[in-house]
């Protein structure tokens, strides 16, 4: 297991040609506050090679655990007793070839009542696993200004050479999933 | 607490599986499907910036529509809601209120008055089965956040009062209007569309 630092990458599939694919796993807690809470919800955006969506329905989050690409997948946690707040797998085989990128994003659901950013959201972090469990890399993703972001790219799987690396990023928006939708062509 | 109605049972709720809300009719004794729900519902029109009349009643939404931010509705004199475990509750614009609400890990009620607008939390449309909203003089508008918006007048007719009604499906909201007589009160739409108020479940 390492801990990365933001921009930092690391080859998954090239140190361990053996690795048919990970788990993806997203956690955070969330401080107690009076009067309702903030609640970060993690999706998956499954992009071609211009880094965009391939249509705008390429995500997966709790409420559409697949997308037409298949070997991405949400895995509901509902009831289980895990380590982190959601969890996403990826099976490198199944993925087309049409993916490039799979961009991992949380955002804060921007509910009426509010608040809608990262304020009092606390150790957030992306790891990635593989299928048995075993950690690969963790990267903890602070936004820089938690007061204002309401949504965090915190990493990426993406295509390297024959095989597949993951990015951490930790960027923040401020715009929110609105501003996640514009950048990479989501209908949200 | 309204008279019980020879109506009044929970006659869609004993073939309902708990997680996918309104689960299609199938024969007796058939095992359930693998095949989720939503692809075995017929088409219906996407949920865009549409008008609702008794020709075009229905509306869909989509799975990123039923779940992200708030629904908003707009117009409604009164709101009645069903969770996934048949809890039940309803709330008046003035804030009068029978059933029980339904709390989520958010703190917010999963329906619920804000202000005149009902609003759903949808952070946790999988705890939804269904909700009624009635409406009032006026016109009742749903908006999601997405900036997709449907509209349906108040009276779809001579003596009508419009209910538009919210299903989940699997991972998608169902919208519908419906027209009821006039000068039923609450009570008697809810008895209508089977609800009866839950008492006693409230937080002490």
């Amino acid at each position: 297991m390492s801990a990365f630092p933001e921009g930092g990458t690391v080859a998954l599939t090239a140190g361990d040609p053996g690795l048919a694919g990970v788990m993806v796993g997203l956690g955070w807690t969330v401080e107690p506050g009076v009067g309702p809470l903030a609640e970060p919800v993690a999706l998956a955006i499954v992009c071609g090679d211009d880094g965009r969506a391939l249509t705008p329905e390429h995500l997966v989050f709790f409420n559409q655990l697949t997308t037409a690409s298949p070997g991405i997948a949400f895995s509901p946690t509902e009831g289980a007793q895990r380590q982190d707040a959601e969890q996403i797998d990826v099976d490198f085989a199944s993925v087309p070839s049409d993916v490039m990128r799979i961009a991992f994003v949380t955002y804060v659901d921007p509910e009426v009542r509010g608040p809608g950013t990262f304020a009092a959201v606390r150790d957030a972090y992306i790891r990635v696993a593989r299928p048995d469990g075993t950690e690969l890399v963790r990267f903890d993703a602070p936004p820089a200004q938690p007061e204002t972001a309401k949504a965090v790219l915190f990493g990426e799987l993406f295509r390297d050479a024959d095989g597949w690396a993951f990015r951490a990023l930790g960027r923040g928006y401020e715009n929110g999933l609105a501003g996640v939708g514009a950048e990479f062509g989501l209908d949200v | 607490m309204p008279e019980q109605h020879p109506l009044d049972v929970p006659y869609l709720t004993r073939r309902i599986r708990p997680d996918d809300g309104l689960t299609l009719a199938r024969p007796a004794g058939a095992p359930p499907p693998d095949v989720p729900p939503e692809s075995r519902l017929y088409p219906a029109p996407a949920f865009g910036t549409r008008g609702l009349s008794p020709r075009d009643a229905v509306v869909r939404l989509n799975a990123r529509q039923s779940a992200i931010g708030s629904l908003f509705v707009t117009g409604a004199r009164g709101t009645a809601w069903e969770d996934s475990a048949h809890v039940t509750g309803a709330q008046s614009v003035h804030r009068e209120q029978i059933g029980t609400v339904v709390p989520t890990s958010g703190g917010r009620p999963l329906v619920g008055y804000v202000n005149r607008d009902v609003v759903v939390a949808l952070r946790h449309v999988r705890q939804l089965r269904r909700a009624l909203f009635i409406a009032g003089e006026g016109p009742l508008t749903v908006q999601t956040f997405d900036g997709a918006a449907a509209a349906v007048p108040g009276s779809l007719g001579e003596g009508r009062r419009t209910v538009l009604t919210l299903t989940r499906i699997g991972s998608s909201l169902e919208l519908r209007a419906e027209s009821v007589p006039d000068s039923w009160d609450d009570g008697q739409i809810w008895r209508e569309f089977g609800f009866s108020m839950t008492i006693g479940l409230g937080r002490r």
